[in-house]
C-alpha cells in the first residue's frame, strides 16, 4: 500500500464540498490521488474550491445545485458521474444546523434540517450505490453531528438528524456489504457549539478529513457499519474531578 | 503537509506482546513507518525472528523476553525500556491470556492468570509509560482487548470478562490525559489471541487480517487521528452489528 498516494484513481463525490469539512476532506482525496467532485449550494464557493482542487488534480470538478430538492440531486449526481465516469467512493458532508428544543424548533427548520442533513444522505446514496454495486467495490462516508451519541440543550432536531443518519449507515452496510460496499460514519461537533471535551482543543476540519481519508482507503477495510467520534471523546464526558 | 508513508518518523513505540501475528504485524507497520520499536515476545527465536525482519528499516529496534502473567517481568520490560528510549509516545498493549474452558471447569488460578495478563499488565505499562507522556504532553496509548466483550464464545468466561475491563480503563485514562494531549483508544479485535483470521463475519475480506489491524493500530498511534480519543473500535468485520445474517 502506497501511504501516501491512499486513494490513487479513486473517483470521489464530496456533497457539501465547499464547507469547511467537505472542502477539507476534498483537497485530502485530491492530494492522495483522487479524483474528485464536489456538490454543493453556493456557486461561487463550489468555484472557489474547484480551482484549489484543480491545483492538485485537474481532474477535479464541482457543481451547484439546491441540496434540498430530490430532483436537482438526481441532476447533480447525473453530472458528477459523468465527469468521473463512475463513482467509489460518496461522502455525505452537507448539513446544517439551526437550534432550538422540542418545543422551540420551528417546523420550517425542522424540515429544513432534515432536507439537508437526513434526506440529502439518503438521496445521494440511493443515486450512487447502484454504480458501486456494479463495480463490487464502494465506500460511503457519512458525516454529521456528535449529538448523536451525547445531547447538549436545544439541540433537538440536529440530535434526531443525527441519529437517524447514524442508524441508516449501518442499514446501507449490511445491505450492501454483499456488493463490498462498505458504509460508515464520522461525528463531529458540526454545530459549533461549544462543549467541555476531555480532550484540550476543538478538533478541526483537518482533523474530520484525516478520519474520513481513513475510512476511504484500504487502510480500515475490515470497519464497517461503524461510527467514529472525531470530538476528542466528548460523547464519554460527564465532568472533571472536583467540579 | 504530513508525510502520510512515515507516519511515525522519529517516534519511540512499545508493543507489550510483539510475537504473536497481529503483534508482529504491528511491529513491523510502526517500523516501516519510521518509528523505534521495543516489543516483547515470548522467546528468543521470535525475537530475533522479527528483529530480523525490521533491522534495515529499524536499525535501533529491540526486543525483550516478556511474560505477561509474571508482574515483576513486566516491572523489568518497563524498566529497561525507559533505559534505552528518551521519551516514549506510543504504547500498544495487546495481552493474549486464552484458555479454552467453562465456568465449571476454570480455577481460581486460571482467574488470578487471567486478570494478570489481561488487566493487570495494562495496568502496569500505563504506570511505567503514562506519565512521561502526561508530562512531555505528547502520547498515543492503543490497547487491544477482544470482540468476545459483545460476542462472547463459548468455553472462555474468563477471556470476555478480562478484555470486558479494557474499556473502562481506557476511556478514564482518556479523560485523564485529555488536558495533557494523551490520547486512549481501545480495539475490540474480532482476531482471537495468538490467530490470524477474524472469526467468521458478513465482510469478506481478501489479504492478510493482522495487516488490516495493524492498519488500524497505525492510524491511532498516528497524527491522523489527532481529535481521536476515548473510543473503542470493533473490528470485526460487522459481526456486532449484524442481526440477522
Amino acid at each position: 500500500m502506497d501511504y501516501q498516494c491512499l486513494l490513487a484513481g479513486r473517483s470521489a463525490i464530496v456533497t457539501g464540498g465547499a464547507g469547511s469539512v467537505g472542502r477539507a476532506v476534498a483537497l485530502l482525496y485530491a492530494t492522495h490521488g483522487a479524483n474528485v467532485v464536489i456538490l454543493d449550494e453556493d456557486e461561487t464557493e463550489v468555484e472557489k474550491t474547484v480551482k484549489d482542487l484543480r491545483e492538485i488534480n485537474q481532474k477535479c470538478s464541482g457543481f451547484a445545485g439546491n441540496l434540498r430538492d430530490p430532483e436537482s440531486i438526481a441532476q447533480l449526481c447525473d453530472y458528477a458521474i459523468n465527469a468521473l465516469g463512475t463513482a467509489d467512493i460518496l461522502v455525505n458532508a452537507a448539513g446544517s444546523y439551526l437550534p432550538g428544543d422540542a418545543e422551540t424548533l420551528e417546523e420550517d427548520d425542522f424540515i429544513a434540517m432534515l432536507d439537508k442533513n437526513v434526506n440529502s444522505t439518503i438521496r445521494f446514496t440511493k443515486a450512487i450505490i447502484p454504480y458501486m454495486c456494479d463495480n463490487r467495490q464502494g465506500d460511503i462516508i457519512n458525516i454529521t453531528s456528535d449529538l448523536a451519541t451525547a445531547s447538549m440543550p436545544g439541540t433537538a432536531g440536529i440530535a434526531a438528524c443525527a441519529g437517524a443518519i447514524v442508524a441508516f449507515t449501518r442499514n446501507v452496510t449490511m445491505d450492501y456489504i454483499r456488493y463490498r460496499v462498505r458504509a460508515n460514519c464520522i461525528v463531529y461537533p458540526f454545530d459549533g457549539i461549544e462543549g467541555r471535551r476531555p480532550l484540550t482543543g476543538a478538533p478541526g476540519p483537518e482533523d474530520v478529513a484525516n478520519a474520513a481519508l481513513w475510512y476511504a482507503c484500504k487502510m480500515s477495510r475490515f470497519i464497517i457499519g461503524d461510527m467514529l467520534p472525531v470530538n476528542g471523546g466528548m460523547d464519554y464526558f460527564a465532568g472533571m474531578r472536583g467540579e | 503537509m504530513k508525510n502520510y508513508a512515515k507516519l511515525l518518523e522519529g517516534k519511540y513505540a512499545v508493543v507489550t506482546n510483539g510475537g504473536d501475528p497481529c503483534g508482529s504485524a504491528i511491529v513491523k507497520k510502526f517500523a516501516l513507518h519510521g518509528a523505534t520499536v521495543a516489543f516483547g515476545v515470548r522467546d528468543i527465536e521470535t525475537g530475533e525472528r522479527i528483529l530480523g525482519e525490521i533491522a534495515e528499516l529499524s536499525p535501533e529496534s529491540f526486543y525483550l523476553v516478556l511474560d505477561l502473567a509474571d508482574s515483576d517481568g513486566i516491572e523489568e520490560f518497563c524498566r529497561k525500556v525507559k533505559e534505552r528510549f528518551p521519551l516514549t509516545t506510543v504504547l500498544v498493549n495487546n495481552p493474549y491470556a486464552d484458555i479454552g474452558k467453562t465456568i465449571t471447569e476454570t480455577t481460581e488460578e486460571d482467574y488470578r492468570y487471567f486478570l494478570q495478563v489481561n488487566q493487570r499488565s495494562i495496568m502496569q505499562t500505563l504506570r511505567a509509560f503514562y506519565g512521561p507522556m502526561r508530562d512531555n504532553k505528547c502520547g498515543s496509548i492503543i490497547n487491544i482487548s477482544s470482540n468476545t466483550v459483545f460476542k462472547p464464545i463459548m468455553g472462555n468466561p474468563f477471556l470476555t470478562l478480562s478484555m470486558g475491563t479494557i474499556g473502562g480503563l481506557t476511556r478514564v485514562t482518556a479523560f485523564e490525559g485529555g488536558e495533557f494531549y494523551v490520547r486512549v483508544n481501545e480495539i475490540l479485535s474480532g482476531i482471537l489471541p495468538g490467530q490470524s483470521e477474524l472469526s467468521p463475519c458478513p465482510l469478506k475480506i481478501e489479504g492478510s487480517h493482522v495487516e488490516g489491524m495493524a492498519d488500524l493500530v497505525l492510524f491511532l498511534a498516528s497524527d491522523m487521528s489527532s481529535y481521536i480519543t476515548g473510543q473503542s473500535f470493533t473490528v470485526d468485520g460487522g459481526a456486532r452489528r449484524q442481526l440477522f445474517a
